[in-house]
This record gives C-alpha cells, structure tokens and sequence, in this order.
C-alpha cells in the first residue's frame, strides 16, 4: 500500500513538472504584451519597455522559467500584476470556493443517480421511461441558461433563494478560516445561521452543476444495475429466500455502484472545469472567475498557479478515487497489499 | 434433527418416517413446460417433464446442453430470469402447491424448505461481501436470528462442510479461497435451514477431479445426515453413476428415459441413452491410438523449460511474488504422435502449452519443433516457422472473431503466409477443401462464429489451425467444453487427422478419459512439473507416481457399485507460489502417509527418472515401485488385476 502511494506522488510530481511547463509556455506563445495591458494603450512605447524589464518578460525563456519555478519551490505563486494582490492569497479563499461548489454539485448528483438508476433498471418501465427523458434533458441543457432560470424561477419569482451574488448575504461575516468550506467551517465555529445561510447560497449553483452530471451517471448505474442483475450471485441470493429489496440493496447496489464511483471521481475534473461559466452566472467567487479575467489580462502569475493547483487537485483526486475503490472492492485490496 | 421437525411445518413427514417404510415425497412436478421469448415468438425450452424425488434419495436429471435440466429445476422455484413463461399441470414441494404459487409464496419456501447450489461458486457468490456474512445472511433471512447467533450458525455450517479453520475463514473473501472450498461454502449457506429437499445444478462441473470426489463425498453425507432428498442436475455420467439413486434422462426439453441408476446405465431402452452412454470416454479402455511405428524422429523436443511470472525483490524478499508456473519440463514427442499432458488447474499445462509455441516467452530452457531451436527467437523471425505448429483453444466461441466469416476466418492464416498461390478461385478452393477435411462443407463459407454449433465452432478452430500444414498442434482443452456426443466426434476427426496428414498432438486436457483414448503417451503435471511420463495404457494400468493413482481413483466411472474404495486426496493442490522444500506433493501424498512417512520425502526433492524395468516410463516418486502394489484393491478403475510392475 506505501508503495502504491509512493508511486502515486511520484506521478503527480511528473504529472505537475509538466503542467507548469506547458502553462509557462501557452501563455507566452500566445500574442499580446503584459506590460501594455497593464499600462493601457495611452502608455508611451518608453513606460512599457521599462515595466517588461521589471516584469521580467524581456529575458530568455529558460530563465525566465527557471525564475519561475525557483519562486515556486519557495511556495511562492508571484503577485497579480492585474489586482496586486500575491495569487497565493488569491487562491486560498478561491480554490476553497471552487471546490465547495464541486463537491455539493458530485454529492448531489451521486445521490440523485444512484437511486434513480436502481429504479430504472428495477421493473417498472414508466421509471425507466422518465429517468431517460430527465438524462436527455440533463444532458441537452447548457448548464449557464440552466443557471439563468433557477434564478428566474427561485429568486426572481418564488423569492426563496438568496440573490445570486457571493457565497454568503450581506450582514454574514466569513466563519473564522479552518477548510476554507463555509458550510463546514460555519458548523465548527457553531454558527448555524451562517451555515444555513452558505447552503442557500450553493443550492441554486450546486443544482446547476450537478443536474448534467447526475444525469449521465443514473444512465451508467442503470446500465451496471441491469448488468449485475444478470450475474450469478443475485440468483444466489434469490435461491437463500432474500427478498426482491434486500438483493437490490444488499447485493446488486454495492456492486453497481463500482463504476459510478470511478466515472464520478473521473468527472469532478470535468465539474471544476465546467464551473466557470455557472460562477459567472451565480457571481461565484471562485477559480473559475479569477482565471478567466487573468487570462484576458495577460496576467501570467495568477493563470499559472490556477494550472498547477488545477493539476494537483486532479492528481489527489484520482488517488482518492482509486484508494476508495480499494475500500469497496476488497478483490483490489489484496491484489495491491 | 430436531431442528428438522421443528422447522418443517408438514406434520405428515417425521411420524409417517417412523412407522410406515414408505419415504416422504418431496418433490413433484407433472407437465412442466418452460418457454422463452425469442426472436419469432416464444421458444420452447422444457416441454411435459414429469419428475419427483422422495426424501433420503438422490434423482439425478442428466442431458447435454441444451436439454432443459438446468432450466427445469430452477423454474421450479422461480429462479429464472423474468420473462421465462412457467407452466405446470400438478407441481408440490414439501407439501406446497406450486401452481397457485406466487412469488412471495416462493420465496418462502426458498432457502427455507429447498436450498440451492449452483455449477459456478466463484460468481455464485457476491464478490464484495464476506464469504462468512453471506452465509449468515441465509441464517438472518431464514431464521431471524440475530447477528452474533447468526454469525456462529454460520461458523458452525462451514466446520460441517469441512472448511478448515472455520472461524478465521468465515472473515474470508469469495476470491480467496479455491474452487473446492467455495462451493463447500455454498453448500454451507444451502443447509442454513436444513431444508428436507437439495437442488445440486452441476455442482462439480467447474471444479478439479480430486476436488470433485471430495464435494460428492461431502454430498453424499449429508444428504444421509439430514435425510435429505436431492435433484442433481448434472452432464456427467460418471457423477452420476457413483451418486444417483435414480435417474431422468432429458434431450431437448423432454424426458427420453427414467429408471433406476442400475437400469439406465446398464440396460438402457432408448437409443439415445445408448448413444450418450457409448460417446462418454472410458478411463478402463485401451488407448484407440493404432499401434504404429513412429516413423523416427521427434517433432518436438522441450528441455528445462522455465515459466515464471512475478519477480523477485532484492530488497525487500518478503515482498517477492515469483512463480514459476513451469519449472523445468523435458518432454520429447514423436512425428505423428500423441503426447497427452494431464494435470488439475493451476498446474500449469496451459501455461507449457502456450510457451512451447512461443505465445508466453519461456524464462529459461530450450524449444526444438521440427529440429529448429525456438529460443531467443525475435517475433519476426519466429513468424515464419509458426506454419510448423498451431493451437486450437478450449473456448471455440471466444477464439474466433464474431465478426468474421468462416472464409474469412480460414483466408487469415493463407494469406499471412502466402501460401496459396493463384487468384481468389485457388484460395476458395484450399479453404473448402480444408471445411471438407473437418467435416464441413461449402454451405458454411459464409457463417459467422455464432451461426455454427459448439461442436461446428471447434472444426472452425482446427479447420484455422490445419490450414497452414502443420507438423504439431497443441490443443489446449480443446474438447472440454464439448457435450459429450460432441467430443466423442470430435475426438475421431482429431484421429483421423493424424492418420491422415501425420501431424502431431500435445493434447492437453483435465479429462483423464479422454486422454487415454487419444494419446500414444502422456505426462502427468503437478506444481509446474512433470511427475510421471510414460505409454498411456501402461501408466493408466500401473500408475508410478501417487499423483497419478489418485487422479485416476477420484475420476468417476460408469460402474454402479456405489463404494468404490478410492484414494480421496486431502485438500487442494498448493498454490505454486509457496512449494514444500522436498517433494512438492508430500502434503497430499496418501502413499507417504501408508509408508510411515519416510523422512526423504520432505527433505529430498525427488526427479523425474526412468523406471528400472521400462526406460519408456519416468517418475519423480523415491518410492515409485510402490505405488501399484500400495494401492486399495479396486481403487483406480483402469489398475491391472492380473499384477503389475513390481
């Protein structure tokens, strides 16, 4: 097992050595002048020659890499050159927003999934039928108009969700700073109103993000359901006189839900990926923002921590999924100890 | 026992047991007919089969596939998938009547009154739960203990079907036992109520010889323990001839012919039952090899041929996981001869099978085919020389391409090696002459794998084999998955081959019949090496090595004569991961034990070596010449009583 992990961070060391090239290099390939965003077109040619000096970006490539990661090394991210204000700090309280968003978005789909793959596949048809219409639909709607008419309907008309605007409403103050996750910062600190407060505010975005993705993963349960249904050992435990539901629940689920587990922690990436546009749309202070203006900006640092802590997240969640895989299947345990 | 009574709510059975001598019915099914939806309508699987079982009897329903005896016996308790259509015109078990019987009604009397084993315990049982948790599971549903009791029921169940350590095993997972030990587990959760009637489907069909006589054994027991009835639906005449009180021969959803186990196997009425009793290969008839003169010169010669797999850790030699599934094989085989390699699974004849044509690259030791050394061959170079050997493989359904024609499928291996010159008229012409050679005919050209029967399939793979002229072939269980009536066709086209274009076989098979029948001589391997070698009819008539003989004990004949003394081997073979340190059978060795256990058996690693009187016959035994004269009288069906070699 020490040595699975082992192995596993020593992918990810490869696995980020090779995003951080890749994101230093995109950015520079790609055309445009930092120092002129910075100063704005009114700047004489002067001013601008004189910042890309400070900036850095007149030196070679390979130094300038080698700058690059020596800062790194040192946890140091580098400064916005858009906001002044360090990535490193940036980041801290964006990452955590980000990724309290993905994580309700997969709960709540992996909840709505699993049952309603089990009954689609059990046999009633008009189960089946509905669940497929709600998978096309899922999959047919952009998430971002998805996003608008939750806020049309909920805020706009019924007037229950919170405005669609940061994490927390007016007059909250941020629970004081453990996992950067409000919900569960708020309820260590016991501050019920603010956690309920939190929840509200992710509801709205979570629904948005998570409704595609629960609805690609009922079919796949569905389909593994119906498979496992086939196998022998639910006619095993049929023949000990088990009834219909403790062979759905006890023998057929755990097994059928091997796979969604693997696509689910396959597609978080995708999710985080994917929550760009709903933050726009639910003025989510996320990564996704963040990124998407420093890239129009020019704004190299805040862009290249974004990568690197996007790669690391992917790496530590895919060595969660497969450590978890490991407490579900014991076949896997053995074969790896 | 007085669980039994307690647990059967049918007063009539226990009391009647005691005065009347007339045994409690248990089962009876009148005008049973089973269909399934198919393509044009519904498709008729059982049509009218009667059949019942008293209590303390065993009914066997034999057939080949397709028969309808699995069908029938799982229909009886709703155990068939849903769109099966299930009629009856009278059906009861233990009192209950199963033509007003809903699926809850069913339910009920599963498990409870009827337990179940099935052909396959590795996916009979749910891989991700403890084996010990679904045993007590059966003991919750069935008996609503609670945890802790149900837990020690079932502890209690597994030491009654003789799982060792009982306590520790029941923590165990499906995938960590063997093959013998989870079917024993599946019998352990079918007797959680004791139920008074057992359905056994194929219970030892997916299991090794020596670990089949030991669940019949275990069978057999506790049906007498418990007085219980049972079906056993099974393929095997031998199982059932050892086993079976009566017996239900099915062909095509109809019964063919009941009776007696005595009646049906030795007066039979029927053709067909003839017919199949003619077609089971005879473990106690001569090898139907023609005595000819090997006209000089070995196809094959195999020398310390080494297959490991895993490695070895310098560092860390705990974590070391190096097996050497082939441990240093030296085997000849003559031109147009037959080499039948024999041996339970796990023992490594695929894996020799496999790295003799190159398929597995062999750590070690040499390959000569037809005088040309195969080691240290690139794959390009050995491409050439693969149109001197071929393989046909167990599962003819799985080795041809589904998506291919037959011609197609026979134009492969031409093409690659360009061997028929001329234009597409020549190459159809070569493959047809090659269906013909196999028994086929033009009208198949065009099939694809799945439009062609089991038996028509395997042609297929010997048809692609022949194409390129080989000298040798390995054929790697190349009958096993054939219904008997089948093989035995399969089997005279394999001879009649030979005859006729002089090739060469390593047969390699689990069936220990079957090799006989076809092989000039054979090799017996355990653990990744060769035990005993020799002529066939002499190794079968005065077997040297105590693997053989109890190999050729634990195979079950077409006798009735129910006790047969027979060499029952302790346990499953050692996995090759972890051998003794002397000679690798010694913990199964029934000879060792009758001998006092002589000290250099477990320090001494005995080799393979040439009898004194025979230098045709080898064996890795220091006390071959013991063998034949320690063996129980009758225990191996083929043994020669007129005396054997000294």
């Amino acid at each position: 097992m020490a040595s699975f992990i082992f192995k596993r961070v020593l992918a990810t060391v490869a696995v980020l050595f090779f995003a951080s090239v890749i994101a230093f290099l995109l950015l520079r390939i790609s055309p445009g002048d930092p120092a002129r965003q910075v100063l704005g077109p009114q700047a004489s040619a002067q001013a601008v020659e004189k910042l890309r000096d400070q900036m850095g970006v007149n030196d070679p490539l390979p130094k300038q890499y080698v700058d690059y990661m020596g800062d790194i090394l040192q946890g140091d991210l580098g400064i916005s050159w858009r906001t002044r204000i360090p990535v490193k700090d940036e980041l801290t309280t964006r990452i955590p927003a980000t990724l309290e968003l993905g994580l309700y978005a997969i709960a709540l789909s992996i909840i709505l999934a699993i049952p309603l793959g089990v009954l689609a596949a059990g046999s009633r048809r008009w189960i089946d039928r509905s669940s497929r219409v709600f998978a096309v639909v899922g999959l047919g709607t952009p998430p971002f108009w998805l996003g608008l008419v939750l806020i049309l309907v909920f805020f706009t008309w019924l007037a229950i969700a919170p405005p669609p605007f940061g994490r927390l409403s007016e007059g909250y103050l941020p629970p004081p700073h453990v996992t950067g996750l409000y919900t569960v910062d708020a309820l260590l600190a016991g501050q019920i109103n603010t956690f309920f407060n939190a929840l509200a505010h992710l509801a709205l975005p979570a629904i948005t993000l998570g409704l595609p993705l629960a609805a690609y993963l009922s079919r796949i349960m569905r389909r593994s359901t119906a498979d496992v249904f086939r196998l022998d050992f639910i006619r095993t435990a049929r023949a000990k006189g088990a009834s219909e539901r403790r062979v759905m629940f006890r023998h057929a689920m755990p097994n059928a839900m091997l796979p969604v587990l693997t696509l689910s922690a396959l597609y978080f990436g995708e999710l985080l990926a994917g929550s760009l546009l709903v933050e726009a749309v639910f003025g989510w202070p996320g990564v996704g923002g963040y990124v998407s203006e420093s890239v129009l900006a020019q704004d190299y640092a805040p862009v290249q921590g974004a990568i690197l802590l996007g790669a690391l997240t992917y790496c530590l969640l895919n060595l969660g999924a497969d450590l978890l895989y490991g407490v579900v299947d014991p076949r896997i345990r053995t074969s790896k100890s | 026992m007085t669980a039994t009574t307690l647990m059967n709510p049918e007063p009539s059975s226990a009391p009647q047991a005691l005065e009347a001598p007339e045994p409690a019915n248990l089962l009876t099914v009148e005008g049973l007919r089973v269909s399934f939806p198919g393509e044009e309508g519904m498709v008729d699987a059982v049509r009218g089969v009667d059949f019942s079982v008293d209590a303390g009897e065993i009914v066997a329903v034999v057939g080949e596939s397709g028969s309808g005896k699995t069908v029938s016996a799982l229909s009886l308790l709703g155990l068939l998938p849903k769109q099966a259509k299930v009629e009856m015109d009278r059906g009861i078990i233990a009192g209950e009547d199963l033509t007003k019987a809903r699926e809850s009604a069913l339910r009920a009397i599963r498990g409870r009154k009827v337990g179940v084993i099935f052909q396959d315990p590795l996916s009979s049982l749910n891989p991700v739960q403890r084996v010990g948790h679904q045993i007590a599971e059966a003991v919750t549903v069935q008996n609503g203990l609670r945890r802790s009791q149900a837990r020690d029921r079932a502890v209690e169940l597994l030491e009654q079907v003789g799982i060792p350590d009982p306590e520790r095993r029941y923590r165990a997972y499906p995938h960590e036992f063997s093959g013998g030990m989870r079917q024993r587990a599946m019998i352990a959760m079918a007797l959680v109520s004791e139920p008074s009637l057992l359905i056994a489907d194929e219970p030892t069909t997916a299991l090794d010889v020596t670990v089949q006589a030991q669940i019949l054994d275990l069978i057999r027991r506790l049906q007498q323990e418990l007085n219980m009835g049972v079906l056993l639906i099974t393929h095997d005449l031998g199982v059932v001839a050892g086993t079976a009180d009566r017996v239900v021969v099915m062909r095509r959803g109809e019964v063919v012919e009941r009776g007696s186990t005595a009646d049906i196997l030795e007066r039979p009425r029927e053709q067909y039952t003839k017919d199949l009793l003619a077609a089971v290969p005879r473990l106690d008839e001569e090898s139907h090899q023609t005595i000819r003169e090997s006209d000089g010169g070995e196809i094959l010669k195999v020398s310390d041929l080494r297959v490991d797999f895993g490695k070895v850790r310098r560092f860390r030699p705990e974590k070391s996981n190096l097996i050497s599934a082939v441990n240093g094989v030296d085997l000849e085989l003559g031109k147009s001869r037959t080499l039948g390699l024999v041996g339970e699974s796990g023992c490594g004849k695929t894996t020799l099978g496999r790295a003799i044509i190159q398929l597995t690259r062999p750590t070690d030791g040499q390959v000569e085919i037809g005088g040309a050394s195969l080691s240290g061959l690139s794959d390009k170079a050995l491409r050439p020389l693969r149109t001197e050997f071929q393989i046909v493989f167990q599962d003819p359904q799985a080795s041809l391409n589904p998506r291919f024609t037959v011609e197609r499928i026979l134009a492969e291996p031409l093409d690659m090696h360009d061997l028929v010159p001329g234009g597409p008229a020549e190459k159809r012409a070569r493959i047809v002459e090659l269906l013909e050679l196999v028994g086929l005919g033009r009208e198949h050209l065009k099939r694809r794998p799945h439009e062609l029967s089991g038996g028509q399939r395997q042609r297929i793979g010997i048809a692609r084999a022949l194409a390129v002229e080989p000298e040798l072939i390995v054929l790697d269980e190349a009958v096993s998955a054939l219904d008997v009536s089948v093989q035995a066709e399969v089997l005279l086209l394999l001879q009649r081959l030979q005859e006729e274009l002089g090739v060469a076989y390593l047969f390699i098979a689990h069936d220990l019949a079957v090799v006989r029948q076809i092989s000039d001589e054979v090799a017996v391997m355990y653990l990744g090496r060769i035990v005993e070698t020799g002529p066939v009819d002499k190794v079968y008539r005065a077997p040297s090595h105590p693997y053989t003989a109890a190999l050729l004990s634990a195979v079950p004949v077409l006798s009735t004569e129910r006790r047969r003394e027979r060499i029952v081997l302790k346990g499953d073979p050692p996995s090759p991961g972890n051998i003794p340190p002397g000679c690798p059978f010694q913990n199964r060795c029934w000879l060792r034990e009758k001998l006092g256990n002589p000290e250099i058996c477990t320090t001494t690693r005995p080799d393979l070596t040439p009898a004194i009187d025979d230098m045709a016959r080898s064996s890795a035994c220091h006390f071959s010449g013991d063998v034949t004269a320690s063996l129980p009288p009758e225990s191996v069906p083929t043994a020669d009583s007129s005396g054997a070699t000294s």
